[in-house]
């Protein structure tokens, strides 16, 4: 298989000016992390707000500024300043799809005009051809062609999030960033998304980095799929793997606490005590060793490494009680 | 959202629509009124000073023998002109200098925003005041003079709308796309701040009418003879006692026309408020 | 047992751009002491407005409710005066929402908020209120409570914040506590510590929980009994562990199908087809039989009723899973 996108030791910080101090600190949002997609296939990226899963898809598309690391798209580094035809050439590669139906379509366009505009931009076709291929990609997403002259506000949340796939779809990209896109639509809704994803994945030949906090959601469409804390990729698996044997605690937590649609399945304990701590000062050592109950005295100060498990290369985790260098103790299951 | 929506929804409102027509025949009555007058604006007629009122003055005539009608007509002509070009070329330097600071941001934003403070910082009218005494009086620099009286306001509204519009996920999903900033400013951050725009643009017409007209009163804008309707107020309080129309008539213009513009204004408000046109009913989300 | 709560064919309409709509259509439900009634649909079937109609709340004008009775303790919640209402509230019944950021007062600390109802309600001085008030952060799980009292909320993570929200609601403790949405803006984890605590909480005070969501995990870990809403009606009412088995409505069924599973794997997962009709839509057949793949052409020429006995009734003429 080929890369298609490979990030390496990527890290996002903002600045912020705290009132205690005067120069500014920074949120790590973003802390060295590195993956690789593959042609054709569904990367996820799970984790609860403020990991810095949306930061990274941003990054991807260049809405946001890389600090450091570096960002390969096909061989060639995007996270570096752009100029804009450049630019141009990796929108035509890259697109993104949004998480709010609402406000991620303007108010003021027609449908048609929406999902015309990145043709225009790029200078594709006449307006004839460019009307063709409007009514084709609405037709593609499960809208009627005829729709084109209505406003978003005409349709309903799940359509007008068809609407924003059709507009990503316009330039024919080949990877698709979908920050959480049904994490605002009803289930039934939802559940009509997440099959359209994948049938045109398909038809058009698309790899997707799903971002989701939805673990379900991204067991569903995902193939592989990095669990991110506080800015850092915890584990990396393919998705059999991830969930028949979860092995980061954190992974575990996040899956023991999913309220499963099952009134016999009741959860009896809290899978996890606390919060996450701040992204402008991560505690030293294993960024969860916070609210870890098998944190011992190293992960307070050793950072764990992002390491095969038993020698597996597609599971990875990064914690000190699943590689046995760490000699001593081992990890006592419930 | 269509011309005819907003029409719908503003003539809900009976008082923006009273004050829109009251608007309109003034405006047409600026226009042609001066091709239906009998006399000139500064035209004396020694004899026939404070004649009343009849067929022939319907107002009657001031202390030199002017007919008032004829005066008012032609002073619209003057406020109205000195408001609107006033206002919009003041508004466009507001509406650039809000864009780029609410788009831009940083320096650029710091200068500009600093800018806004140190305007605002005056009285409205002391400002005026201030400019017209350093270029002179005269109709040219009562525009000027309105016209940097409408900058800060509006760069400030508009900056606002551009901060908030920018951080929207179309406008992130233009710069996905590969638009240029020019493309992102003009298709998506302008149209949507437009109606806004509009709103404020009515509601400064009614502001820098008042302005003006202040500024002639205190005889630091037009200058008499020519018939503006601050300058005919300051000229008719002289003679207040005798000839109570010369101060009645430009006085009652100036109210009608202030208040006219204002309830106009609050109107496309209503009627261009998305927030309000889309009451979200249901749930309470 | 009489029902602690009985919602008698409540109507609320709102005043909308092109006439008025009705949001909730003749909904009738019990709540009984101690039991959590899970009261489940998706965006725009009526869930908050007839949780808002019950205290009274729906901003009037434009909302309005147009009929039915809400009966608490022997009277007609919809027919009393503003001053008995108020006593009701937050005394009796009290409410957490969904966003705990903004229905908490951001000027003022959270112990102090905790501690207004007492003092209104309950004539406390402010020092037996405060320190009810530490014991009550104390309840709901908040470290160090001593310290939070006096913390403002934007001081306080969401978790926290909610069960800041929640200390509030308890403080008189209340028969009835509707809970809209409450989990809906946490993370997983934070949602599964409330949940936790929500249980907690049911079991030890014995109070009645009406809980608004559209979460069906959610309704599965606290619910006994769900009344399913579609379209501004309600379309099933059922014990829970029964609705979960074997669900009677169409759209319920229709509902669990479309939940992405964390234990089986499904290549393509169901949907509902199309989508909720428009909330001002009259509809003369039933409301879900443009979407139903059972629906036969008399569903849309007659209206179901709401039909069954106590412990479970279904609007459908063609149940499913009925024996």
């Amino acid at each position: 298989m080929n890369p298609l996108l490979e990030v390496k030791q990527l890290k996002v910080h903002f600045p912020v000016r705290l009132k205690s101090q005067f120069r500014p600190a920074y949120v790590r949002a973003v802390d060295g992390i590195d993956f690789t997609i593959y042609k054709g296939e569904t990367f996820g990226l799970v984790g609860e707000s403020g990991c810095g899963k949306t930061t990274t898809g941003k990054a991807i598309v260049k809405l946001v500024e890389p600090s450091a690391g570096r960002i390969f798209y096909d061989g060639k580094d995007i996270a570096r300043p752009m100029k804009r035809a450049e630019r141009k050439e990796l929108a035509r590669n890259v697109q993104f799809i949004f998480q709010d139906p609402f406000s991620s379509l303007d108010p003021r366009l027609t449908v048609g005009k929406i999902v015309e505009e990145p043709l225009i931009i790029h200078g594709l076709g006449d307006a004839e051809e460019r009307r063709k291929t409007v009514a084709k990609l609405l037709t593609d997403v499960g809208l009627s062609a005829d729709r084109a002259q209505s406003f978003p506000h005409e349709f309903s949340g799940g359509q007008r999030q068809r609407i924003g796939v059709a507009r990503a779809l316009a330039l024919n990209p080949s990877l698709i960033v979908c920050d959480e896109p049904v994490s605002a639509l009803d289930v039934s809704v939802q559940a009509q998304i997440l099959n359209l994803m994948k049938t045109l994945q398909d038809s058009y030949n698309l790899s997707y980095l799903f971002i989701s906090h939805n673990l379900a959601v991204v067991k569903h469409l995902c193939d592989r799929i990095a669990v991110m804390y506080l800015g850092k990729i915890v584990e990396l698996a393919g998705k059999q793997s991830l969930f028949e044997k979860p092995s980061h605690p954190y992974a575990e937590a996040l899956l023991a606490a999913i309220p499963l649609p099952d009134p016999e399945a009741l959860m009896h304990d809290e899978p996890l005590e606390g919060d996450m701590p701040s992204p402008i000062k991560p505690p030293p050592g294993c960024p969860f060793h916070t609210r870890c109950k098998y944190a011992f005295a190293r992960c307070r100060i050793d950072e764990p490494q992002l390491l095969p498990l038993d020698g597996d290369a597609d599971h990875l985790v990064a914690c000190h009680l699943c590689h046995p260098d760490t000699g001593t103790i081992h990890k006592i299951k419930k | 959202m269509t011309f005819q929506a907003v029409w719908k929804r503003f003539k809900r409102r009976k008082t923006s629509l009273i004050a829109l027509f009251i608007l309109l025949f003034i405006f047409a009555v600026a226009l042609v009124g001066p091709f239906f007058t009998k006399y000139e604006p500064t035209e004396m007629a020694l004899k026939n000073k404070y004649a009343p009122v009849s067929l022939d003055n319907p107002l009657g005539t001031d202390q030199l023998g002017r007919d008032t009608l004829t005066r008012l007509i032609y002073g619209s002509r003057v406020s109205l002109s000195i408001a609107f070009a006033g206002v919009l070329s003041g508004c466009f330097v507001g509406v650039l200098l809000g864009v780029l600071a609410g788009y831009f941001g940083s320096w650029v934003d710091s200068l500009i925003s600093r800018l806004i403070d140190v305007l605002l910082a005056f009285p409205g009218l002391l400002l005026a005041i201030a400019i017209v005494a350093i270029l002179g009086n005269g109709v040219l620099n009562t525009m000027i003079a309105v016209a940097i009286f409408c900058v800060p306001s509006m760069a400030r509204i508009v900056r606002g709308i551009v901060i908030s519009l920018k951080n929207q996920e179309f406008v992130q999903a233009c710069q996905v796309m590969g638009a240029s900033t020019g493309r992102i400013l003009f298709r998506h951050v302008l149209t949507n701040a437009m109606s806004m725009i509009i709103v404020t643009v009515t509601l400064d017409l009614g502001s820098s009418i008042l302005t003006a007209s202040a500024l002639s009163f205190l005889g630091l804008g037009v200058m008499p003879p020519n018939p503006e309707w601050g300058a005919m107020l300051n000229a008719g309080k002289e003679v207040m006692r005798s000839y109570p129309l010369g101060v009645l008539a430009p006085g009652l213009a100036i109210t009608i026309v202030v208040i006219s513009f204002s309830l106009v204004g609050d109107g496309l408000r209503d009627a261009l408020d998305p927030r309000l046109k889309n009451l979200k009913i249901g749930e309470s989300q | 047992m009489k029902p602690i709560l009985k919602v008698e064919n409540l109507t609320t309409s709102f005043q909308g751009e092109e006439g008025r709509v009705t949001a909730v259509r003749n909904l009738s439900f019990e709540l009984h002491k101690g039991e959590t009634l899970a009261v489940v649909g998706e965006s725009g079937c009526g869930k908050s407005v007839t949780a808002l109609s019950i205290l009274n709340l729906i901003p009037n004008p434009p909302g309005k409710i147009d009929n039915g009775c809400i009966w608490f303790e022997d009277r007609d919640l919809t027919r009393l005066r503003k001053r008995d209402m108020r006593k009701v509230r937050g005394n009796q019944i009290a409410m957490i929402f969904q966003e705990p950021m903004t229905s908490l007062n951001p000027v003022f600390t959270v112990g102090r908020q905790v501690m207004d109802s007492l003092i209104i309600h309950q004539n406390m001085t402010k020092k037996k209120a405060h320190a009810a008030a530490v014991s009550l952060l104390t309840s709901v799980g908040i470290p160090e409570p001593e310290l939070t009292v006096d913390r403002y909320p934007h001081q306080l993570s969401g978790g926290m914040r909610q069960r800041a929200m929640i200390a509030m609601a308890l403080a008189c403790r209340p028969d009835i506590l509707i809970a809209d949405e409450p989990t809906t803006a946490l993370d997983v984890t934070i949602q599964a510590q409330i949940l936790n605590l929500l249980r907690n909480l049911h079991d030890e005070m014995n109070m009645s929980i009406l809980l608004i969501t559209h979460d069906m995990g959610v309704v599965a870990q606290l619910a006994d009994h769900v009344l399913v809403m579609y379209a501004g009606e309600a379309v099933e009412y059922r014990k829970s562990k029964e609705l979960f088995k074997s669900p009677h409505h169409p759209y319920t069924e229709g509902l669990l199908k479309s939940i992405p599973s964390l234990t089986e794997d499904h290549l393509v997962l169901y949907n509902i087809p199309g989508s909720v009709p428009p909330i001002h839509a009259e509809i003369e057949g039933c409301r879900f039989a443009d979407r139903c793949s059972y629906a036969q052409p008399y569903c849309r020429e007659h209206k179901p009723e709401l039909e069954g006995d106590r412990e479970s009734k279904v609007r459908c003429h063609f149940a499913l899973n009925v024996t």
